[in-house]
């Protein structure tokens, strides 16, 4: 018996010894670095697509990739990561998503308190170096979040607050091309206090003459007195020409002109506006697709009501 | 002999295992992997319908099935009860067939209510459905509904609804934290309203739930509403985003820093910090 266990015994330990040996040697020798071991192995195509993905977030946005860094690419994204930093860039379109993670801790890292002016010239900067064209900016603006704290008495119910204080600037811009809005593009960016990104989100994917020529034709429709289709229960509120495309986190690139229709709800209290976006014909256009491969997902279509 | 062939044998196989647990996709490794709920209605019966909220809760959805989380409901127009949002009655949010509480996150897009003007201090937090069941379809959000309680599992609430997180209400949002994390959602009035849109929830749902093989961060909560609860809106719109937690500093960081995926215990309701952006 003690023979069988001492057997035992030494099968198992040679049996944990080498998984974790072979585990370690495989599963944990991740490359970090993408100059020394990440390159290994991808053929010249894609250690360019790496090279400009680095090229873009060290030269042309600053971002400073302290210690390892890994990086990659699937499908039509390419990126990198840090500790604290992710950078990723579609490859399919002018779209770059980049975020330091200091940004949110602000108890640690502080807020950028420059004066609005400054983060609108950093913007500026920043949308130059990523050869987004400065005519095609139709509005900027910077806005502060507020903060507040307050504390509920349990017993009396009774609220204490505190002062409300500043918080994380956001410098948003957006885009027309010749006067079409471009509905879906936007530019959204935070500066940590120094100065550096804490957060950019740039959707500018190229726009085909084409469909600004089809979005301009659509134009001089409403302008001769297109109609909008009647929504029940709401009024027309606005119409407005434009081009939708796909959002920035997609594996799609579809882009499409529209006539947007926002309605009002007769019952003003009903909030939010539906919208819906029309072709010259008064017909619902296709949506822009964001997934090119959808999760798949087993929805139930009937919901059973409970008994009694 | 025997011994040493079958001692190797073992070895073979322990190397094989070894070998295939080294090869897992990171992508389908999610240790903090969370149950999330979506309730989308375009369908109003023809009073007032939208257009974009279920496109909207499917991309949210996507995002987080392709981060490795799991569905607990996903249900759309009449299945949307207002008792999914109820804590008292029958059925109420615990109701096993898609009540509120039954997951970690919900994404709930659809009609709310909004006053005049962000002056008001009447009632303005309402969630309207259109059900076909669980009636009445409104839910006054401050009076009515408690998450995180009595087993309850919300941690967080996002809420893409126009104005029921209206800002001069927002203090009464303290008893809706039975053990909820976190609250989202917009401020506004009737001329300063959220407008349909696709994109706002597709964008909210990809910061929120990261996708690391694609390089797309994952923000905490508050950041990613307060980038992304600006698109589509009317000017003067708010994004609104609030926390409870156990001590002035927890509802802070937590503010400021919770993820999804962060794996926080419940907070108790006696503080609560928030944040708003106005576009």
């Amino acid at each position: 018996m003690n023979t069988n266990i001492k057997k035992l015994a030494f099968i198992l330990g040679a049996a944990v010894l080498a998984a974790a040996l072979t585990f370690t040697l495989l599963g944990c020798n991740k490359p970090s670095n993408p100059e020394t071991s990440n390159n290994s192995g991808l053929s010249p195509e894609e250690q360019e697509i790496q090279k400009k993905t680095k090229q873009v977030a060290v030269e042309s946005l600053g971002l400073k990739l302290e210690g390892a860094v890994d990086a990659g690419h699937k499908d039509n994204f390419s990126g990198l990561r840090t500790e604290n930093i992710t950078f990723t860039q579609r490859l399919d379109s002018r779209t770059y998503i980049a975020y330091d993670k200091r940004f949110s801790n602000t108890k640690e890292t502080g807020i950028y308190k420059d004066a609005d002016e400054m983060l609108l010239k950093r913007s500026h900067e920043l949308l130059e170096r990523l050869k987004i064209p400065s005519a095609e900016i139709a509005t900027e603006k910077v806005v502060q979040e507020k903060t507040q704290v307050g504390q509920r008495e349990s017993k009396t119910g009774k609220l204490k607050l505190d002062p409300i204080e500043p918080g994380k600037k956001w410098a948003l811009t957006s885009r027309q091309i010749g006067g079409v809005p471009v509905f879906s593009s936007r530019a959204t960016i935070g500066l940590v206090p120094n100065g550096d990104i804490g957060f950019l989100e740039v959707h500018w994917p190229e726009i085909p003459a084409k469909v600004i020529e089809e979005a301009r034709r659509y134009r001089g429709l409403v302008e001769k007195g297109w109609h909008p289709p009647e929504q029940k229960g709401t009024r027309v509120e606005s119409v407005t020409v434009g081009i939708l495309h796909s959002p920035a986190s997609a594996t799609a690139l579809d882009i499409t002109p529209v006539i947007r229709v926002v309605y009002a709800p007769l019952d003003k209290h009903i909030g939010k506006k539906p919208v819906s976006y029309f072709n010259a014909d008064g017909k619902p256009v296709t949506m822009p697709r964001v997934l090119l491969q959808p999760p798949r997902e087993e929805l139930k279509t009937e919901r059973v009501t409970p008994k009694g | 002999m025997r011994r040493t062939v079958f001692l190797f044998g073992v070895f073979l196989f322990a190397v094989a295992v070894g070998f295939f647990i080294s090869l897992r996709a990171p992508e389908t490794v999610n240790a903090s992997a969370i149950v999330l709920s979506t309730g989308a209605i375009n369908n109003y019966g023809g009073n007032g319908d939208l257009f974009q909220d279920i496109a909207e809760a499917n991309d949210f959805r996507a995002w987080y099935i392709i981060a490795g989380n799991s569905v607990f409901t996903a249900w759309t127009d009449g299945n949307v009860w207002g008792s999914d949002f109820r804590d008292k009655g029958s059925p109420n949010d615990m109701d096993a067939s898609g009540g509120s509480d039954k997951a970690q996150v919900y994404y709930y897009t659809g009609h709310g209510s909004c006053p005049s003007s962000q002056t008001t201090t009447s009632q303005v937090d309402f969630f309207i459905t259109h059900g076909n069941f669980g009636t009445p379809d409104t839910t006054h959000i401050p009076t009515a509904s408690v998450w995180g309680n009595s087993g309850g599992r919300l941690q967080f609430m996002l809420i893409d609804a126009s104005c029921p997180t209206e800002l001069p209400e927002i203090t009464q949002l303290f008893p809706i934290f039975g053990g909820l994390h976190m609250v989202t959602g917009n401020s506004g009035d009737v001329n300063h309203d959220t407008q349909d849109s696709e994109d706002r929830g597709n964008e909210f749902g990809a910061q929120t739930a990261g996708t690391p093989f694609w390089f797309l961060p994952q923000l905490p909560v508050g950041d990613a509403w307060m980038n992304t609860g600006l698109i589509d809106v009317q000017d003067q719109v708010c994004a609104v985003a609030a926390a409870a937690g156990d001590t002035r500093d927890d509802a802070i960081n937590r503010r400021e820093n919770e993820r999804v995926t962060s794996g926080w215990g419940n907070p108790s309701n006696n503080w609560m910090a928030w944040k708003w952006v106005c576009k």
